[in-house]
Parts: structure tokens; C-alpha cells; sequence
């Protein structure tokens, strides 16, 4: 049946948990209302990117890009929009700057300046239909390979890409499947690794939820290069959404004879499993997931020997992430010399990354790499809200570093962020504005790793432990200078001598902001002040008399009746060492009447504050 | 595996040879580079965790652990250069800040692994904050404690329950600092699975895993050393055993010993001592208030011998008797006259009269049959080394008991089947290369027990030949099996006890089995208890003193199951009973060491003897003097002794 | 010659590493031609002046403790932690393992040869900290002497050691934590 219209309703996580399946519900009763059945064709897509506009609806062929659509705009679009052809004001983004109505994906500069090779299909198909996965030319790929190329050629074409690992480290993909290819064995296994844990990020998630068949023909294709008969999709068990459309998507290859015996009558097999981890971060580390897929603790064990030589039970195993199989097919299709052409000479392709924090712009986009930090914050994420002053960009999750100001024109690449402190990690990009304290960021993601270690090696189980302890000093205001000497030496010990990434990358967040935002440590220390008036030991709240209209309010929301009425003129103070610093007052003067300051100890108080104290 | 190519490498300057396979660590410490290590242990699997042993290799711009990183030809190692030093050191502090790492009031201050790298790394001080957390300690087992605030989480214990135990009872449990070894995930030893083998305590680097007995009686420093055999079982374990001021202050398993190579079991290690029974001081007649000297006890002896003439005289050992007390029983048996016999108090007789192969071949086995016995019980080391195998799916196990046993929950198929059943049931298994219609199992464990009989693959079985619920005793028809020419078979029987074989061997035809005397009226019984206070041993020699007309009891304690004899001698317990020699289950002699000074004016179980003798017949020479000299020439008595029965059973 | 000053307290211990000091015997009247003990327990002077020397026996147990080694610290140029407590925390952090309240309830109630105990509370007493805690945690310490308690040799080498002007370093076979 030819349909007029597709209505492409954004299917993905962000967008199911804001009410996408009510949208549908009602642009499905209107839709027979008003009897264009026939005529319009509801398609579930996986995510578009931009989730903090969740839920989104796409009208094609008009390409007309509505965000926040709610039960009763979908009635309204489908009247007027699908019934009038008049487009439904109201549900359109309006440009920051300009407050002009942005009617299409490519008017919006969150799109604009993105290209998608990975996320080609998220968002446009639907993922628990293979056939359209088919119709855009889906499993082509694996019939070339299949039909006329030898292992050796795949890996070529791979190796002529320049592919780097996606998951973080970036190590050349095609070398990885020669290792594997190469090691002896009989048995050997391909496995997915979709243990995807860095706080905000979920890129992985979004591929397997919008495009799982691309994963698992890129599975196939490496199987058939390294010489393996089985593999495994490894899904954190907090992705329900992407287990249970990875596991449709395997029926229906198989269905099909895209996976299990004689695949394609080609005498190839090869066939798929899910297994579902149990939320411990550390079994995104390769051995731990390895080991964790067995049926064992999820630990990591020492390197070498490497998986590609001695993975799952003792085989050669080719790891890699999502995004990298992701970007399998494409290469296949296109050929490894288009790909090497995307992106810069040290990093080809293009790089997915979840944008999070003080930014316009939410969510998830694809920019070629060697894109600065600074068109990806500004042009696509449009920029800080509030006109408050960037401070730091956060990558590479608990493992990266803070990226300061002086090196947003750095093209991300994954060598140039190694060299400023940080990497490229999985794609998290997290926006710090001036109101973040670097030294409360550094704390909060080392508590991170501290609840997320493994607990097998001592540098990373007490480590992480004694560092996060004298960071908790910092913003206590009970830290000395010499805490920063005795900071760094730890750090350097846990790097050298930690088992797995998990632990050696575990101090970069205090090594970046330590590097790039030193005084701010020096501040805590010295100052007993905290510049961004974070850290709650180290700020004091105070009425403006000339503000405060005596109105009350910050009285009875405070929970320790520190704010009473000062003399009978009907005006609230602050007593300082009753009050919490819970913030609560600041919140609900309507006059701006409280504020908050970190004086600290000024430079001439500083001999007598020390002999008191 | 450490093959035969050499390799050179250059390590802290100095040209080293090592061999092909093995680590960096190994070829280290075989040059004499020490490196300190934590969670290594050499009978255990690598981990890599405790990052002690950390060092620089040229090229590699990482830290690599030597324990886990395979040495390489060529490899330029440094192994303890000033930075290497100070970051072991920052890892000890942060162990020793992590729980109770402090020493003045743990028990295994001076045998500690990790004190003892506090000391060579020059810790004087630690320079991170004490994390104090409040952990549990479990103190629900009999014989040892588990505290978690002393554990550094080295998983040594957790390895050597897995991999030489074979039990897995312990495993980690939560992550991070949180992290703590767990018995059964969340229980207490206890209630647990745990076989209280105590290997986890032998291997535990600090204080947290310590036996409750030996605490505060002694550190290392104060405590002698001697190695012995086990007395519990016919495995024949090697022990070493730890004493002061003549007292037994713990006992571990023998690491220099090939059976058990440090293993041993709940027996070994905690139950062959008796902390508590009284001994036996004086010789006596009757009761215990009647204590008086040797020699009246033996002109009563003389006079018991000469009133029962004529009737049957019965000598009864327990399996622990030593190869010397067997010789001085066959003395004995000549003085008290041609109707004398012995018989072992605590076996059925005749269990098996020829040893069992080498235990290796456990290790090396494809299919394991358990064939109504319960190694756990009986034989505990060998059940172990059955589990290894098995749960390192390197061995089928088919349990075949109308019991229960311990290995129950291992075994991939159990057949309710009867000794002679399970022996026609292989028969034809190894003639048809498959098992019977009339066996009723579902079809995956039909497929199972029909992969056993294909291919040419080892068997082990393990039998014990014990009465059924009838008293009959049931002996498992192995000759039937040994005929066959395409099973590659071999046996244990794991009724034999300590010495079983070694006693056999020199007294022959004159060892009957003990039921043959239960309630039949005879004349003298002499009772050789020794230290031996199990339950099955004392019923025997209450059922035999009922049934003779006088008893003498050779015993080291004072029990309230033994009968009141008319005579009773005080003999030396094993530990007290050295140099002597006993034979177990594979036919191996083994050394039985003096451990503890003898008690004054007790003897030995063989010295006893010999005074009996002595008295009954003065021209009798000292049966020990039978004895060959030397453990080669002793080896050769028993060959003999084997081949002759070989040659018999052929007939 | 101007005499090495040398003060020297006591906080959570038994004391035994200054009787340990005191069995340096006929050694102390060859050490006295060149230290002179200011305020200690021995001397019983209370008040700390300005020393050369400082010296802590003891854990950190109680906020009396803590004032102490503050001006104690304030008062010295380098200062020792002489014994198992002052270094790693010792006999004393004993308590560390189980709640602080239930430490005073065993101590001052609970005892067998207590009969209607009760926890002291008084605002003239120290209040006990929830951990016990070495005397590193709180200041800079020079130089270490660790052993419960340290024999009088080892205390011997290691002020030789500083009145040389060397901080002193344990080797293995002198080192002990016990």
C-alpha cells in the first residue's frame, strides 16, 4: 500500500517514558476519525537525538520536526496538520536567538552541522521491522562479504578505514579482527560489548533501541572475518528496551537466515546471544565482561594475555562497543577509502556523543571528528543557558577529564583530548558552567569509581577511598597545601599501579582539574573559600536588608528555624551557625533577598585564623 | 606448563636464564630475585590482584604484574627500583589502612604475610587516613574463626576452597570497599557447606582466617616444626606439626609432601588430636582405681594366657598400629600358641589386600565411579581431589549408591544400584560400548553414561566394601573387570584404613576379619586401642570383650567406651609412637615421626607388645627384629608380599 | 654546649613506651650531658615551652589528646611518635572496631566488676573521639619509633640518629609492629 504520509513517532527511550505510546494512541483514534488510514502510515522509530524535546513526531514528506507533543497535539496535528496540510504551530522549536519558528530537522542547528553514519537509520526506521531495516539496504553488506570477499579483504577494507575502537582506548579496529583472525584456534567467539555505564551517556543504547540489526550484521560480517561460529551481545540489564529489540531482531535474523546454519546458503553460520549483565560498571572492562558472560564474578583479570589471544573460555574473542560494529556496515558498503575521508588523519569517521549538563541543546548528536569542542557546545548544543559563562567540558565519563575554556578549539580527536588531560571515552560531554566547583565535579566522579570498584586490587578499592578522603577535606575546608602534594603522589600510584582501566583512569578527574583549575583547589585550601559557592562548609547565607520585604516565606521553609525576624521592623536574618547552608531560602525569595557568598579567610585574617586554629 | 627451551633475560642488569612458559616471577625467585606478593600462591591460580609484584619491563609503558605476565626471551625487567619501591609501599598503606591491620593484638602477628612486607618495605609509618570500617566476624565454626576486618582480600582462601578443596564454599561478595569473602554467599561457616579442611586458614597471608585452638599459645617463633603422617585415614597425608613445651599447638598439611602437597582435611587437621581426653598413666587391673606396677600386670597376664589354654587367643589392632606393632603382634601370635589370631578392630576384613594405584590417577581421570562409599567421610584428601576433577569438568562422576553420600550434588548421573549390579553394568558397558536398555534414565544422562564407555577414556572406581543394611558385607566384584581387555581401569577402595595394608602384608592368613569372632566365645583378648577413640573401633572391642573369656586393652585414654578390661596397659599415642613406618592405601610407605617425647613409663603400642611377649615367652626374639632394615628394603618385603597375592588371586 | 630540648607527652597509651625510655638505664646519664627534658610525664611539667624536640607517645583518643599534640606540634621543631599507638594507632584503636558508644558502655557498665555503672558525662572530661586515630592524621610527624613498645636500643639508635641530625631509618630485623 502506498501511504501519503509518514508519521515518524520517535520510539526511544527518552521518548517512551514522556508519553510517547499516548501520543500514538491518540494520533491513531484521530487518524481512523478522520479516515486517512490509507493514507498515513504510523512508523516507531529508534531515538532522534534530541531527547530533552521528547516526545518528537515527524511528519514526512514535509519533514516538519514537532517536539513536546503531548495526547492533545496529536489530535491537533493530525486535524490540521495530516487533514489541512497546515503546519501545527505550537509544537515547533523556536530558534534561541532569534524566537523565529524552526519548522524542519535541517532549519534546527542542533542538526544542522551533525552527520550521521551511525545513527543513519535511528529515528528514521523501524527497528522491530527488519524489513525496513532491509528496504534501506540492510543486510547488503553481509551478502557482499558473504558472496564475494575473503576475510582477508574485510579486514583490509577495515584497515583502510583507520576505524578506531569506539569504547573508549581507540585501538585500530582492524588490527584488533587481524589479532583474533590470526590466533590459533578452532573455536572462536565475537562479542558486543553494550555494558554501556559512564554516567549520561547512552549512545550505545540508542543504536541498539533505533538500528539493532545493523549491531548484528556486523556481529555476522566479524565473525566470518576472525573466524568464529558464535557471539554474544553483552546488555547492561537497566537497557529492558534494547535487550528486548536486540533479542526480536535476532528471531527475525534468524528467521530470515541472516543468522544460525548455512547463513544465506553460503555455508557460513554463525548464530547471536544475549547475555545480561548485572549493573556493575566494571564489566564494560573487556576481561571482567568476558568473565561475567561465563557465568563468574564480573572482575578484571590481568592483561596479557589479551581476549583476541585467550577470551571466553580460554578462545580467541574479538570486543568490541556497539558504535564500533555500528560503523561496520557502512564501511563495508561504501568501502574503507570513503570512510578514512570522514573526520580527520589520526581519527576517521564520525563520533557519537550524549550532551548533558548546562547546555541549550540536550542530547544525543553525530559530528564528524576534528570538530571543535566549541562548535559542538555552541553551534549544536546552542550554547549555556542563562548567558551564565562556560567553565569546563567534561568527556570520557568517570575516567576522562574537564576540558577548560582555553582549549575549546581543540578538534576532538582522540589523541589531541588525551593530550589536554582528558579522552575520548565513550561520548559523554557533560557542560560546566561557572556555578560548577571543579573540586565538588573531581569529587563527585571519584565517588563514582568508588562505588563502582571491583574491589580485586588494592590501589583501586582503597585508593579511590583515601584520594576521595582528603577531596572531601578540600571541600570541607579542613585541607592544607601540602594535601595537594599528597593527592598528586596518590594519584600517580593508582595509575601505575591499578589492574584495569577502571582503576588507572580512576584519578583523571582530579588530575584535570587539578591541572587546568588548580586555584580552585588552592582557594578551598588556603582561603577556606569555594569560588563557585558549592561546597556547603565553606558558604554562609545572608538577608539584604534593603531587599527583604519581610514576607516570611524563607522562614518557614527552613528547616532549622536558623531565619528569625531581626528587632520588631519586620526583617529576617540568618543565624550563621545554626543555618544548614540546605539553600532552601535562597530558593523561595521571590526577591532576591538571599544570597549566597564564600568569603573564606581573607590574606590579613589568615595568622590569626591559623594560631586559633 | 615450564617447558624445556631456555630462555634469556636481563634482569636488574644481570643476565638471567629462565625457561620457556614460565612467568616473570617464577624465573625471578628461581634466581633468587625475591619479589613480594601477596595473593600469589604456587598451588593456586593466578590473579593478579594484589599488585605487589609489579614491575618494569622495557617497552611496555605499563606496570606489569610479574606473577601473571609469561617471561619472554630477551625481556630487560627491573624489579625494584626506587619508584617500584615507593609505590609497593603507598599499596601496603593502603592495605594496612583499609581494616584492623594492627599488630600488637592479632594472633598472627609474626606469621603474617603482610607485616612481614611492612618490615622489608621500611613502613614505618602509614600516611593515609585509617578507614576503621566495622566488619563481622564469624565465629560459628568449631575449629576456626573468619574476621573480616583482618582480611586483605588476597583470595587465597577463596582459590584453594575452589581449586584444591573443591568445594567453593567461599567467594567474594559485594564490590568495592565493601567487598568481603563470603561463605555461601551470605552465610556463616557453621550452617555452611563448608568441610572445615581448613586449608583456608593455612593459606590466609594475615589474621583473618585463624584457628580457634593454637590462638595465643605460641607465635611462629616459639613453636618447633615436625613432619609426620596422618593417623586419620588411608590416604596417608603428610603433616606438619607445630608444638611447645610438649604439647601439640596446631597441625597443617605437609607441603613438601607429594600426597597432599599441604591439603589436608577436618580430620587431619583439627580431630586427630585429642586436647581434652585424660590419658591412661598407670598399668592396672580392672577399674581405674586400681592402678598398681608392670610387672604384677604382667604375672596377671601370664596367668590370664595360662587359665584360658587351649581356647582361642585374639590380638586386636586397630588400623593405626604401625608396620613395628605388626611385627611385635606376629611375635605375640607365636608366644600365646598356634590358635592365636589377630584381627583389625576398626576394618572389615578382607577389604582389599593388594594397594590401589597412584593417586595421580584421580587427577588424570575421565569418568569417576563412586560405587557405595563416601570418600568425604572415609577418605576426605581423596574426595577432594575427586570434586577438583570433577568440577573442573575435566571427569564424568557416577555415583552408584542406594545411600546418600557427600558427592551426591557432583555426580552427573546417580544409579541406586548395588556393588555387583554397578560391576555388570560395566561389564557390558565396555564389551557393547553401551549401557543396557534396562538401566531407567532419562535420555541427556542415558546419552552421558553411553559417552563413558566410547573412546578409549580413563576409568577410576572408588569402592569401600561395607555391610549393607543386612550386615552382608558387599565387596565390590573387581576381578570380573580387571579381565577386560579394552578398560582402562583402576580401583580404590577406600575402606582400608591407616595401615591396613602394611598390618595385612606381615601378619597374612593369621588377620581375620572381626565378625567372625562376635559373639563366638573364645579365650584371651588382647585389645590394641592405641589413641584410636572412633566409635566404630570401640563398639568392636566391646562386642570382642564380651565374647572372651579375659581381656587385655592397650590403650593411651581413658574412654568411657571402652570395657572395663581385667588388664590394662598404657601405650604411647601416634604422635608419641615414631620412627615408625605405616603403608597406606597406594602401598607407600610413609614415616611416622615422633612428634612429643613419650609419657615416663609409657611405651609405645610395639614395646608393649614385645613386654607381653616377652612374659608369655621368654626365648621369643623381638618381632621388630623381622622387620627389614630400611624403607628400600621394607618396599621390597611388600612387593613380594603383592605379587605372591597376585599370583594367587590369578589361580 | 647548648643542650637539645626535649618534650615529651602522653596520650592514649599505656605508657610503656616511656618506661621503655627510662630502661635505656646508665645510657640516660650519658643522653642527659646532651638533651635536657623539659616538660613530660617524667618530670611532670605541664607546660610545654619552645623545644627542639617532641615527642608522642600514645593514639590521638580523646579532644584532650588532640590540644595536646597541637601545641605540642606548635611548641617543637621535630617532632617523634614514638611507639606502635602515636604511629599506626596500636592497642588503643582497639576500640575503632565497634561503636564508640558501645566501647563506653562495655568500659564504664558492662564490666563484670562494675555494679550501677554509668557512662561519664561531664563537660571538665575529654570527649572521646569516634576513632581512635594516629597522630599522622592530625599533624606532621618528623620521624617514627615504632614497636609496642620500642625496646630502649631501638630508642637509643633513633636519638643518636636525630641528635645527628638523621632522621632514623628501619631496616628490616630492627622494624616490628608488635
Amino acid at each position: 500500500m502506498n501511504y501519503r504520509t509518514h508519521a515518524l513517532l520517535c520510539a526511544g527511550a527518552a521518548c517512551l517514558s514522556s508519553g510517547a505510546d499516548e501520543v500514538q494512541k491518540k494520533l491513531e483514534e484521530t487518524i481512523r476519525e478522520v479516515d486517512l488510514k490509507n493514507e498515513v502510515k504510523i512508523v516507531r522509530t529508534g531515538c532522534v537525538g534530541s531527547c530533552d524535546l521528547a516526545p518528537i513526531l515527524i511528519i514526512e514528506p514535509d519533514s516538519v520536526f514537532y517536539q513536546n507533543v503531548k495526547p492533545r497535539d496529536a489530535e491537533a496535528i493530525v486535524r490540521e496538520h495530516l487533514l489541512k496540510g497546515r503546519v501545527y504551530e505550537k509544537c515547533l522549536i523556536r530558534d534561541p536567538d532569534t524566537r523565529n519558528l524552526i519548522m524542519t530537522q535541517a532549519d534546527f542547528s542542533f542538526f544542522r552541522r551533525q552527520q550521521k553514519i551511525v545513527l543513519g537509520n535511528c529515528g528514521i526506521i523501524d527497528p522491530e521491522n527488519i524489513r525496513e531495516y532491509i528496504a534501506r539496504d540492510g543486510y547488503q553488506a553481509l551478502g557482499k562479504v558473504l558472496g564475494s570477499m575473503s576475510a582477508d579483504e574485510v579486514i583490509s577494507e577495515l584497515e583502510t578505514s583507520r576505524l578506531r575502537g569506539r569504547g573508549g582506548a581507540g585501538f585500530p579496529v582492524g588490527r584488533k579482527w587481524r589479532f583474533v583472525c590470526n590466533a590459533p584456534g578452532d573455536k572462536k567467539f565475537v562479542v558486543c560489548n553494550a555494558d554501556e555505564g559512564d554516567p549520561g551517556a547512552f549512545m550505545d543504547r540508542s543504536v541498539l533501541e533505533g538500528d539493532p540489526h545493523r549491531v548484528l550484521e556486523a556481529m555476522t560480517i566479524a565473525g566470518f572475518a576472525v573466524g568464529a561460529q558464535r557471539g554474544f551481545l553483552y546488555i547492561r540489564a537497566e537497557y529492558p528496551l534494547a535487550i528486548r529489540r536486540v533479542e526480536l531482531a535476532i528471531q527475525q535474523a534468524r528467521e530470515l537466515n541472516l543468522l544460525g546454519e548455512n547463513i544465506l546458503n553460503t555455508g557460513f553460520s554463525f548464530d547471536l546471544e544475549v547475555r545480561v549483565g548485572a549493573g556493575a560498571f566494571v564489566c564494560g572492562e573487556e576481561t571482567a565482561l568476558l568473565a561475567s558472560i561465563q557465568g563468574q564474578r564480573g572482575m578484571p583479570r590481568p592483561r596479557p594475555p589479551f581476549p583476541a589471544i585467550k577470551g571466553l573460555w580460554g578462545c580467541p574473542t574479538l570486543l568490541n562497543n556497539v558504535e564500533t560494529y555500528a560503523n561496520i556496515v557502512p564501511i563495508i558498503t561504501n568501502g574503507g577509502e570513503w570512510f578514512s575521508k570522514i573526520g580527520t588523519e589520526r581519527s576517521t569517521g564520525t563520533k557519537v556523543f550524549a550532551l548533558a549538563g548546562k547546555i541549550n541543546n540536550t542530547g544525543l548528536v553525530e559530528v564528524p571528528m576534528g570538530m571543535t569542542l566549541r562548535e559542538i557546545i555552541y553551534e549544536i548544543g546552542g550554547g549555556i543557558p542563562g548567558g551564565k559563562k562556560f567553565k569546563a567540558a567534561q568527556t570520557g565519563g568517570p575516567s576522562g577529564g574537564c576540558i577548560p575554556e582555553e582549549h575549546l578549539d581543540t578538534p576532538v580527536e582522540y589523541d589531541t583530548l588525551m593530550e589536554i588531560g582528558s579522552m575520548m571515552g565513550s561520548g559523554g560531554l557533560i557542560v560546566m558552567d561557572e556555578d560548577s566547583c571543579m573540586v565538588d565535579v573531581a569529587k563527585f566522579f571519584l565517588e563514582f569509581c568508588v562505588d563502582e570498584s571491583c574491589g580485586k586490587c588494592p590501589p583501586c578499592r582503597v585508593g579511590t577511598r583515601q584520594m576521595h578522603r582528603i577531596l572531601e577535606k578540600f571541600t570541607r575546608g579542613e585541607a592544607e597545601l601540602e594535601d595537594i602534594e599528597k593527592l598528586e603522589n596518590l594519584t600517580e600510584m593508582i595509575q601505575k599501579m591499578s589492574l584495569c582501566g577502571l582503576g588507572q583512569t580512576s584519578p583523571n578527574p582530579i588530575l584535570s582539574t587539578l591541572h587546568h583549575f588548580r586555584e580552585e583547589y588552592v582557594a578551598h585550601a588556603i582561603e577556606k573559600r569555594c569560588p563557585a559557592k558549592v561546597c556547603s562548609a565553606l558558604v554562609q547565607y545572608s538577608i539584604d536588608e534593603e531587599k527583604c520585604t519581610g514576607c516570611g516565606l524563607c522562614s518557614r521553609v527552613c528547616p532549622v528555624e536558623a531565619i528569625t525576624k531581626v528587632d520588631d521592623r519586620k526583617l529576617f536574618a540568618i543565624e550563621e551557625t545554626r543555618c544548614t547552608r540546605c539553600g532552601a531560602c535562597l530558593d523561595v525569595c521571590r526577591v532576591d533577598a538571599v544570597t549566597k557568598t564564600s568569603v573564606g579567610i581573607p590574606a590579613e585574617e589568615r595568622e590569626e585564623w591559623l594560631a586559633k586554629n | 606448563m615450564a617447558g624445556e627451551k631456555l630462555i634469556n633475560l636481563n634482569i636488574n642488569g644481570k643476565p638471567v636464564e629462565g625457561k620457556q612458559g614460565q612467568t616473570i616471577l617464577e624465573v625471578c625467585r628461581g634466581a633468587g630475585i625475591e619479589i613480594p606478593t601477596l595473593c600469589y600462591h604456587p598451588n593456586l591460580s593466578i590473579v593478579g590482584g594484589c599488585r605487589m609484584c609489579m614491575v618494569e619491563v622495557e617497552g611496555s609503558n605499563k606496570l606489569l604484574a610479574s606473577c601473571s605476565t609469561p617471561a619472554e626471551d630477551g625481556m630487560v625487567i627491573l624489579t625494584h627500583t626506587e619508584k617500584l619501591k615507593e609505590y609497593r609501599r603507598l599499596n601496603l598503606e593502603f592495605l594496612f589502612s583499609e581494616r584492623n591491620h594492627i599488630c600488637p593484638f592479632c594472633e598472627s602477628s609474626g606469621a603474617c604475610d603482610l607485616q612481614n612486607l611492612g618490615y622489608e618495605h621500611n613502613m614505618e609509618s602509614i600516611r593515609v587516613e585509617y578507614l576503621a570500617p566495622q566488619l563481622e566476624t564469624d565465629l560459628s565454626s568449631p575449629y576456626f574463626g573468619l574476621d573480616h576486618n583482618r582480611c586483605i582480600l588476597c583470595t587465597r582462601c577463596i582459590r584453594t576452597c575452589d581449586e584444591i578443596e573443591g568445594i567453593h564454599t567461599l567467594d567474594l561478595v559485594s564490590r568495592g570497599g565493601k567487598t568481603v569473602v563470603g561463605v555461601d554467599l551470605h552465610g556463616e561457616f557453621g550452617t555452611s557447606t563448608c568441610t572445615s579442611c581448613g586449608a583456608c586458614v593455612q593459606v590466609c597471608p594475615t589474621g583473618a582466617l585463624y584457628d580457634k585452638m593454637p590462638s595465643y599459645r605460641g607465635r611462629p617463633q616459639d613453636l618447633e616444626s615436625k613432619s609426620t603422617t596422618c593417623p586419620g585415614c588411608g590416604v596417608g597425608c603428610g603433616l606438619t606439626v607445630q608444638t611447645r613445651y610438649e604439647q601439640i599447638i596446631r597441625v597443617i598439611g605437609d607441603e613438601a609432601c607429594p600426597i597432599n602437597t599441604g591439603h589436608t582435611c577436618r580430620i587431619g587437621r583439627y580431630e586427630s588430636i585429642s586436647y581434652e581426653a585424660e590419658r591412661i598413666q598407670r598399668p592396672r587391673l580392672g577399674a581405674k582405681s586400681d592402678s598398681t606396677d608392670e610387672n604384677t600386670v604382667l604375672a596377671k597376664c601370664k596367668t590370664l594366657l595360662s587359665k584360658t589354654k587351649g581356647r582361642k587367643a585374639v590380638i586386636g589392632l586397630t588400623s593405626r598400629a604401625t608396620l613395628e606393632t605388626g611385627f611385635e603382634a606376629k611375635a605375640l601370635l607365636k608366644a600365646l600358641g598356634d590358635n592365636a589370631v589377630a584381627t583389625l578392630l576398626d576394618v572389615d576384613l578382607p577389604p582389599s589386600t593388594t594397594p590401589c594405584g597412584s593417586y595421580d590417577k584421580i587427577m588424570d581421570a575421565d569418568v569417576i565411579w563412586l560405587v557405595d562409599c563416601n570418600p568425604a567421610r572415609s577418605a576426605p584428601v581423596l574426595a577432594s581431589m575427586v570434586r577438583r576433577q570433577v568440577r573442573k569438568r575435566a571427569a564424568k562422576l557416577i555415583v552408584c549408591s542406594k545411600r546418600r553420600t557427600d558427592l551426591d550434588k557432583y555426580a552427573d548421573i546417580k544409579l541406586e544400584l548395588t556393588p555387583s549390579d554397578v560391576a555388570k553394568l560395566m561389564a557390558q558397558g565396555f564389551k557393547d560400548k553401551c549401557t543396557d536398555e534396562s538401566i531407567v534414565l532419562d535420555s541427556p544422562r542415558k546419552k552421558t553414561l553411553d559417552q563413558c564407555f566410547s573412546g578409549s577414556l580413563k576409568h577410576i572406581v572408588i569402592t569401600s566394601d561395607r555391610p549393607d543394611r543386612h550386615g552382608q558385607l558387599q565387596i565390590f566384584p573387581k576381578a570380573e573387570l580387571e579381565s577386560l581387555k579394552d578398560a582402562n581401569l583402576d580401583f580404590f577402595n577406600i575402606s582400608v584404613g591407616t595401615n591396613t595394608l602394611g598390618l595385612s602384608a606381615v601378619l597374612g592368613d593369621q588377620l581375620v576379619n572381626r565378625k567372625d569372632f562376635v559373639g563366638k566365645p573364645f579365650g584371651l583378648f588382647i585389645a590394641c586401642v592405641g589413641d584410636d577413640m572412633s566409635e566404630a573401633l570401640s563398639l568392636t572391642v566391646r562386642q570382642l570383650d564380651a565374647a572372651s573369656e579375659a581381656t587385655v586393652l592397650l590403650a593411651s585414654y581413658e574412654s568411657e567406651h571402652n570395657p572395663i578390661a581385667d588388664v590394662t596397659l598404657p601405650v604411647s599415642t601416634w604422635w608419641e609412637e615414631g620412627p615408625s613406618h605405616i603403608v597406606n592405601m597406594t602401598g607407600e610407605i610413609r614415616e611416622v615421626e615422633s612428634i612429643l617425647e613419650s609419657k615416663a613409663g609409657i611405651r609405645t603400642t610395639a614395646a608393649t607388645m614385645r613386654c607381653l611377649t616377652a612374659t608369655f615367652d621368654p626365648d621369643l626374639k623381638d618381632g621388630t627384629g623381622e622387620l627389614p632394615h630400611g624403607n628400600r628394603a621394607i618396599e621390597d618385603f611388600l612387593k613380594n608380599v603383592w605379587k605372591e597375592r597376585k599370583a594367587a588371586s590369578n589361580e | 654546649m647548648n643542650k637539645v630540648k626535649v618534650a615529651t607527652v602522653w596520650l592514649g597509651g599505656c605508657s610503656g613506651c616511656h618506661m621503655s625510655f627510662l630502661d635505656l638505664d646508665e645510657r640516660l646519664i650519658e643522653l642527659a650531658e646532651k638533651i635536657e627534658i623539659t616538660a613530660s610525664p617524667i618530670t611532670d611539667i605541664k607546660e610545654i615551652p619552645k623545644v627542639d624536640v617532641g615527642i608522642v607517645e600514645g593514639t590521638v583518643c580523646n579532644d584532650e589528646n588532640l590540644e595536646v599534640l597541637k601545641e605540642l606540634r606548635k611548641q617543637c621543631k621535630v617532632l617523634v611518635a614514638l611507639g606502635d599507638c602515636s604511629a599506626y594507632g596500636g592497642i588503643s584503636s582497639m576500640r575503632n572496631w565497634f561503636p564508640k558508644e558501645d566501647v563506653l558502655q562495655r568500659a564504664y557498665v558492662d564490666t563484670e566488676s562494675t555494679t550501677m555503672g554509668a557512662v561519664p558525662r561531664s563537660e571538665e572530661l575529654p570527649t572521646l573521639l569516634q576513632c581512635a586515630r594516629p597522630i599522622q592524621e592530625f599533624v606532621k610527624v618528623d620521624a617514627y619509633i615504632p614497636g609496642c613498645p620500642p625496646s630502649a636500643d631501638e630508642i637509643h639508635f633513633a636519638i643518636t640518629e636525630l641528635l645527628e641530625g638523621r632522621v632514623p631509618v628501619w631496616e628490616k630485623g630492627m622494624l616490628h609492629y608488635d
